[in-house]
């Protein structure tokens, strides 16, 4: 390497210069947020081995939405794929809003008053990654705060890529050929993994301690009216006096589409389903802030990301000393009015994301079984653990040029990066698993969004 | 003016009269097969192909019902009345009467290689002004079904209730198992697919006692058929309520899932949603933004 190269990357590592130039192209990424931790991490790597996606010491960012960078809402990268300098425009808005978005597809979503209302993502409004105002890194600069609206483009319109948790079969917007939605499906990268938990609790009450486990019938039943008394899954009448809720997200969801499918609950059925906070984060809804518990009935109706389901369920009033299990239920639908809690769906990445709690640290501790069995990367390799689905890269119809080549290197840095970086350990809680580890599949080949794991 | 509207007149009567011969040309022809749904280079569950909602197979029912029963062979506005009368919610004769019309238009503008703009006879402003007129709604001017996709677009994303013109509109209800699916193609054994037949048979059933009671001018108080009806008041003009027609409806759907067992009614639940969403795709091509609402395709 000449010396003027090895000066240029030097200086490129310490993000004193950046090599993006406003005549870049720009190719637009969305979909999952249980995913884009990983996503993250391959756009992130500076060091140009097979897990990343541009070449060595080319690589500038900025993001936003969370203090952590892999749980941002926004990003946007810099670097050079195959020569060229491109920025990866990044908006995770769920997998099947991303899957909508790439499909030039709205989604239509109901508040929990019934009133129509457009599921955000589908088409997303981008920051404007050729702005000036830009501060794009080797180090990343990461703000927890949104995007400043002066730095969003003026328009919205759909992505050229998007993750996707499921297959396009059994999406909202699924393949029919010759239209829009006949998206390139570049293939499956590897396993997306989910959990179940309770919501946190300073003082826990006995009925919460007593749920530690939920079967598939209950989650079942469970998805379909949104609320039961805790006895109906301890199995101990004592435990009645306590309602639990299901928190969960909104149609946008791959997570949702998931637990759905997965459940064989129905990918297309309507779910019962309650917001911890002040609502869900609609338009008319203030700020996340986990400083009150109020329970809030959305119908059908869910959180927009992991995130704030993460930061629904770690929301004790902002209080060390008390949490929901001493709040009287709001709805007196239980034998007593004494206390609730909350169990939701969730990818573990976001669940264990310190950057979502509220006073109490995060932990497995919360966590349910399912049928039995945790979450974690040796029961999903072995089969005992079956809520998780297919990770998907799909493009846009007749995707070419540079947004075709960069799908190409997004698929194969992050099917890299999971054989590299995830499974194998058996307590481990990794938001993605190699095939190559799975002793199980879902499906002849692993083709089925719905079937239960089987070897 | 006069003249302007007898012409008008005169053009639809005889647009009604070619829709009713393509319709009846098709009856006699084998029905055409909508198109596959590709497989991808990766590895997916996607649905296998439909064929087009056919007429009932009842000839070897013991009870059979006919659509023919609510059907009129010379007389489109008495077969949308008959299935008023039936029970039958406002929306889904909506769907039907614009799915009947789309796929005579479509076909004869296939036939003529035309694209469907303009104001000719087999235009796309000229089929909607039939729609409107079979089901009684005001005429649109042609500015305004130009403008309506724009007008679409626009009002989902402020979030108001959606126009006439949704593509929802024009895709099919017709309930997938009275459907000719390729049961054996989505993995169906014989057990499975006699037990839909079942679930077929005991609908035709139930429509059929909606049907003998059908000779009630209003439409209402029909005798509920199964437990589970909420309500004996069958109002067909509102949705939203619980007419017999929608109670055969989810009595079949639950027979269905019992009698299939999870795996496969997973199956047959995304052909369902396939069934009702690809015709929206289809008739958006070069239409812009496609507009789905996930809220209208009721399952539960």
């Amino acid at each position: 390497m000449k010396i003027s190269k090895k000066i240029t990357a030097a200086l490129l590592a310490l993000g004193l210069i950046s090599q993006a130039k406003a005549a870049d192209p720009v190719v637009y990424l969305t979909g999952s947020s249980a995913f884009r931790s990983t996503i993250e991490a391959c756009l992130a790597d500076n060091s140009g081995d097979t897990n990343a996606i541009f070449a060595a010491g080319s690589v500038t960012y900025e993001t936003w939405g969370n203090a952590a960078a892999g749980s941002a809402s926004y990003m946007v990268f810099h670097g050079t794929n195959n020569g060229t300098g491109v920025y990866i425009n990044c908006a995770w808005s769920g997998s099947e809003a991303g899957i909508a978005s790439a499909c030039n597809t709205t989604l239509a979503n109901t508040d929990r008053n019934g009133h129509s209302l457009a599921l955000s993502g589908s088409p997303e409004t981008w920051v404007n990654a050729t702005n000036s105002s830009l501060t794009l890194t080797a180090s990343g600069v990461v703000n927890s705060g949104s995007p400043a609206a002066g730095i969003m483009e003026t328009s919205s319109h759909g992505a050229d890529l998007t993750q996707a948790d499921t297959s396009q079969a059994v999406s909202w917007t699924p393949f029919v050929a010759a239209t829009s939605t006949a998206l390139k499906d570049y293939g499956s990268e590897g396993v997306v993994t989910f959990t179940w938990e309770k919501n946190i609790q300073p003082a826990p009450s006995n009925e919460w301690t007593h749920v530690t486990n939920i079967t598939l019938p209950q989650i079942n039943t469970l998805l379909s009216v949104g609320s039961c008394p805790a006895g109906f899954i301890t199995g101990n009448a004592a435990d009645d006096d306590f309602e639990i809720y299901l928190v969960g997200r909104n149609l946008g969801s791959g997570t949702r589409m998931n637990v759905e499918a997965t459940s064989t609950y129905g990918a297309h059925k309507t779910v019962h389903q309650y917001s911890i906070g002040y609502g869900c984060g609609d338009p008319g809804d203030p700020a996340q802030e986990p400083t009150v518990l109020v329970l809030t009935n959305e119908a059908n109706n869910g959180y927009e990301s992991g995130g704030s389901v993460a930061k629904a369920l770690n929301d004790t009033g902002h209080s060390t000393t008390s949490g929901s299990c001493q709040q009287a239920d709001p709805n007196g639908v239980a034998n007593g009015t004494v206390g609730w809690f909350a169990l939701g769906y969730i990818a573990p990445s976001d669940a264990l994301s310190t950057g979502n709690a509220d006073v109490v640290p995060p932990s497995t501790n919360n966590w349910v079984t399912v049928d039995g069995a945790l979450s974690d990367d040796g029961n999903i390799e072995n089969g005992s653990w079956w809520l998780w689905g297919h990770e998907h890269l799909y493009g846009k119809y007749q995707i070419s040029g540079v947004q075709d080549t960069i799908g190409n290197s997004i698929f194969t840095a992050v099917s890299n990066y999971l054989l590299a970086n995830y499974g194998s350990v058996a307590g481990a809680h990794d938001p993605g698993l190699p095939y190559a580890l799975m002793n199980v599949v879902k499906g002849v080949g692993n083709t089925s969004d719905t079937a239960f794991p089987s070897f | 003016m006069q003249a302007l509207k007898i012409s008008l007149g005169l053009n639809l009567a005889l647009i009604a009269a070619i829709v009713f011969v393509g319709l009846d040309r098709r009856a006699n022809q084998t029905a055409p097969v909508v198109g596959p749904v590709p497989v991808s280079a990766a590895p997916t569950t996607a649905p296998p192909p439909l064929e087009p909602p056919p007429m009932l197979e009842t000839r070897t029912e013991p009870e059979p019902f006919r659509w023919q029963q609510l059907e009129s062979r010379t007389d489109y506005r008495k077969y949308i009345a008959n299935l008023r009368a039936a029970g039958c919610p406002e929306s889904t004769i909506e769907d039907i009467v614009r799915g009947d019309t789309d796929r005579a238009f479509a076909w004869e503008r296939q036939q003529l290689a035309l694209d469907g703009s303009g104001e000719g006879p087999w235009s796309e402003y000229r089929e909607t002004q039939l729609a409107a007129s079979l089901l009684g709604e005001p005429m649109m001017t042609s500015s305004t079904v130009a403008s309506s996709g724009e007008t679409q677009n626009a009002e989902t994303a402020s979030g108001s209730a959606g126009d006439q013109l949704t593509a929802d509109q024009y895709a099919k209800s017709y309930p997938l198992f009275l459907q000719n699916v390729n049961w054996s193609a989505l993995g169906f054994s014989a057990d499975d697919q006699a037990a839909i037949a079942q679930v077929r048979q005991q609908f035709q059933k139930e429509l059929n006692v909606l049907n003998q009671n059908a000779g009630n001018p209003t439409g209402q108080n029909f005798t509920p058929t199964s437990q589970t009806s909420g309500s004996a008041n069958a109002n067909s003009g509102n949705p939203t309520s619980s007419s017999p027609w929608q109670t055969a409806l989810q009595d079949a759907d639950q027979q269905l899932s019992d009698s299939l067992g999870s795996q496969e009614y997973a199956a047959y639940e995304q052909q369902q949603y396939y069934a009702w969403f690809q015709p929206q795709a289809q008739a958006n091509v070069g239409g812009g933004v496609l507009n789905i609402n996930p809220g209208a395709f009721a399952l539960k």
